[in-house]
């Protein structure tokens, strides 16, 4: 049973890890376009893809998750500036209307270029295998995932907290205008950020593809479970989305040892408490980082 | 507030656009002269009684969006729940009753909009679109998994039952059943968003602070406004599967949602005429592609994003340009111009 346990809550760690990268993303963007980008799952799904290809032409793993998230990225920038900023003047509503549009483009891209059917990769060699922590064994590929991404979100974090960049950033989020007033081009640094936090979620679904199926409809349950950590944590935050990432991980991988039919279904009932007592999330409304 | 441009907008071109609006005084009686006539012309029964299934669909998820701001994406959540009832109530109920069938649809899809709308409403604008997105989101992973009840992917089929004792199952009977509940459902809301209701909607839609300021409960008015459209909604549904006579697990899922929204937006939100409009295009491109090419939605999203980029008030507007253009080219100019 504790094996059972512990072995789950490893699980829930993984999930979890890759929903805070997802969460970052669509955090970052929220933070500073004020939109919610329904193209994140889409982005997601094409991050895997992406990296899938690059990985069979170049045979490094590696080379498949940086590659795929510097072109997610750049395709990101060229969304942003491209359909989104004609935009910004207009009701948000139409943002979420575009992407929305813009995602079931690219879904259907995706299935025109690489197919419906499922696919699955393994681990790259150097990452298979087990470690044994002495009361249980863990794949090694699902620990480096853990530190991995630990490693990227203390990174990003750093990079808000004690650059120059970011300290432009965050002011930008608070305040554009003046931001603007003092000689900073704020429009393009909003531009990368969207690309940044697409190609988040291009590294998050790279990293999960030796574990699950990969297929073009992947994206959809991500984006609606970074739905419910954003909720949670409250939107545009950096500590709400590290909070809510871990937790709707580590719930749901935890009820799946009693119920593995409802372990999807039991994060919404947090979502409904948390809409009823908390509206505004753990950490809404307390800035960015 | 650009809902609100768009209605500054149609009053300014009131007196341009004069032939369509002399025809849309007439335009509920030609809407429904055409639905009538149209299976005479086009025998297509299936493909009409969906549009006009889709049609309510649209008018009812435009009564939130158009009409008091609040998109919800998530309205396959009352699709969906109105077919699985309608296939669990023919299916267990001791009655064969079309209406007493269609009756327990309303009063689930209504009681489940009072739910969701009861949580979503504590949140605004694109939260809340995110938010019904997820509870419909839930239903479909509920339905995928109590599989006694719902078949899970395999769906449900049932059978039609009879309306007043008269048999239903000739498609052409059945298509004007469906008319007539649409029409139905046409007058009520054409008339609700004409009445002081209506007006506190639109009040919530422009400017809900002010709305509240001036003494309104907004979030009743907000609630009561999800429960006529998730009833109306589940009304679809019901009907829809019993057209089929076969409830199936897409109708839960997001893209639902999603057609919903783009029919409405393709078609001219806030104006009733347009959300039909929207249906009878996307349905009848459906038709046209969707036997060739499997990814037919590519074209849609395509023409979606081009809607909302350029043509917000979708085709119920380009008409209007037109018809004024036609009309009156001097004042229509100015009037492209405007936009």
């Amino acid at each position: 049973m504790l094996e059972l346990l512990v072995s789950q809550a490893l699980n829930g760690l993984v999930t979890g890890m890759s929903l805070v990268l997802v969460a970052v993303g669509l955090s970052i963007i929220f933070g500073m376009l004020r939109i919610i980008n329904f193209a994140h799952g889409v982005f997601y799904a094409l991050g895997v893809y992406l990296a899938y290809s690059l990985t069979q032409a170049t045979g490094s793993f590696f080379l498949g998750l940086v590659g795929s998230a510097l072109l997610t990225g750049l395709l990101g920038i060229v969304v942003e500036a491209g359909l989104l900023r004609p935009l910004y003047s207009e009701d948000p509503h139409y943002h979420l209307l575009l992407l929305f549009g813009l995602a079931l483009i690219f879904e259907e891209g995706i299935a025109i270029v690489w197919g419906l059917e499922g696919r699955t990769t393994h681990p790259p060699a150097l990452l298979q295998g087990t470690v044994d922590l002495g009361f249980t064994k863990v794949a090694l590929y699902r620990l480096f995932l853990i530190a991995f991404t630990a490693v990227l979100v203390l990174l990003i974090w750093l990079f808000l907290r004690t650059t120059k960049y970011g300290a432009i950033l965050r002011a930008g989020v608070e305040w554009p205008e003046m931001v603007e007033c003092l000689g900073i081009n704020i429009r393009r640094l909003f531009t990368a950020g969207y690309g940044v936090g697409v190609a988040l979620a291009a590294v998050a679904g790279t990293l999960m593809t030796p574990l699950v199926t990969i297929e073009p409809l992947m994206g959809n349950s991500i984006l609606v479970e970074s739905f419910v950590v954003v909720v949670l944590g409250g939107l545009g935050n950096f500590r709400g989305a590290l909070f809510g990432g871990l937790f709707v991980g580590l719930v749901m991988n935890l009820t799946a040892i009693v119920s593995p039919e409802f372990s999807n279904t039991v994060i919404f009932v947090f979502m409904a408490a948390f809409l009823l007592l908390k509206p505004e999330g753990l950490f809404g409304g307390k800035g960015v980082v | 507030m650009p809902v609100e441009k768009l209605a500054r907008q149609e009053e300014a071109r009131a007196g341009v656009a004069a032939p369509l609006q002399r025809a849309s005084a007439y335009g509920v009686w030609l809407l429904l002269l055409a639905f009538v006539l149209v299976p005479f012309v086009v025998p297509r029964t299936m493909l009409l009684a969906q549009i006009v299934i889709f049609a309510l669909f649209a008018i009812a998820f435009d009564l939130l969006f158009g009409h008091t701001g609040i998109l919800s994406f998530g309205h396959a959540a009352y699709l969906g729940v109105g077919a699985y009832t309608a296939a669990l109530f023919v299916t267990y109920a001791p009655v064969d009753s079309m209406l007493l069938t269609l009756a327990a649809v309303l009063v689930v899809s209504a009681a489940l909009a009072a739910l969701i709308g009861f949580f979503s409403i504590q949140l605004r604008g694109i939260y809340l679109a995110m938010v019904t997105l997820a509870f419909a989101q839930v239903l479909f992973f509920i339905a995928n998994q109590v599989e006694t009840l719902t078949g899970g992917e395999d769906g449900l089929p049932f059978w039609r039952p009879a309306l007043l004792g008269w048999d239903m199952n000739d498609n052409l009977a059945f298509y004007f059943f469906v008319l007539a509940v649409f029409a139905v459902s046409f007058a009520f809301l054409h008339r609700l968003v004409r009445t002081p209701f209506g007006s506190v909607l639109h009040a919530i839609r422009e400017n809900e602070e002010r709305a509240r300021m001036v003494g309104y409960n907004t979030q009743v008015y907000k609630l009561c406004c999800f429960v006529i459209s998730g009833a109306l909604s589940g009304l679809a549904g019901g009907l829809f599967a019993m057209l089929l006579r076969f409830s199936y697990l897409d109708l839960l899922y997001w893209t639902t949602s999603g057609d919903v929204v783009m029919m409405t937006l393709i078609g001219g939100m806030g104006s009733l005429f347009g959300p039909v409009l929207g249906a009878a295009f996307m349905l009848t491109l459906q038709d046209l592609f969707s036997a060739y090419w499997d990814r037919w939605r590519l074209i849609v999203g395509v023409i979606f994003i081009l809607v909302v980029l350029f043509l917000k008030g979708g085709i119920w507007q380009g008409l209007q340009l037109l018809a004024g253009r036609l009309g009156r080219p001097q004042e229509a100019e100015s009037a492209a111009v405007a936009d």
